[in-house]
């Protein structure tokens, strides 16, 4: 493989990194210059592999791990740039959060088994009836 | 090389012309979420600034 297209498949990775981030935790398209300025990065290393090999394709490997390990550097501050919605942001917890909450003593309900309140039964929905 | 440059380009472009539409992938009606060609391109990070947005209205 020519050292020159390894550069090339490095920075089309680092696209598919950025790009696949975006979309999938921010639900947006990325933004241009971050590809332009990635580009720009493997342009240099280029030019350093003219003065040591081994050091730009290190750097390379080491830019696409450190992409891939950041999970693109996707700014995931809903308050600053991405538009997502978490527990910590909205302070309410969601669905999920719920159903993997453990039952705490005091949350867990008092009624035995057997013991049906038919005094506290839920109302009937519209269409529905009580047989 | 000058291929991925123009498909990079050619991104920035597209994304400067989707950000013109209102609703398009811009939730808050499009005057906040229009670009300068120059800022996507990442021209203004090597001094070029970016002139007046065009505004075209009733009248003009």
């Amino acid at each position: 493989m020519n050292v020159r297209n390894a550069y090339l498949i490095a920075f089309a990775l680092a696209v598919i990194i950025i790009a696949y981030y975006d979309v999938h935790t921010c639900h947006r398209l990325p933004w241009p210059p971050r590809i332009i300025m990635t580009g720009l990065v493997f342009a240099m290393l280029d030019l350093l592999s003219l003065v040591s090999q081994e050091l730009a394709g290190v750097i390379a490997v080491g830019v696409v791990l450190a992409l891939i390990v950041n999970k693109g550097f996707v700014c995931t501050d809903p308050k600053k740039c991405c538009n997502i919605f978490t527990t910590a942001a909205t302070g309410q917890p969601t669905d999920a959060d719920i159903f993997l909450q453990s039952p705490t003593p005091g949350d867990q309900s008092t009624s035995t088994g057997g013991n049906l309140d038919l005094n506290n039964l839920p109302q009937p929905g519209p269409g529905q009836t009580l047989t | 090389m000058i291929g991925v440059a123009m498909i990079v380009v050619g991104y920035a472009i597209f994304y400067w012309g989707l950000h013109h539409f209102k609703g398009v992938d811009c939730p808050e009606g499009g005057s906040n979420c229009r670009h300068s060609l120059v800022t996507l391109l990442a021209l203004d990070k090597f001094g070029i600034t970016h002139g007046a947005p065009v505004q075209y209205g009733k009248g003009s």
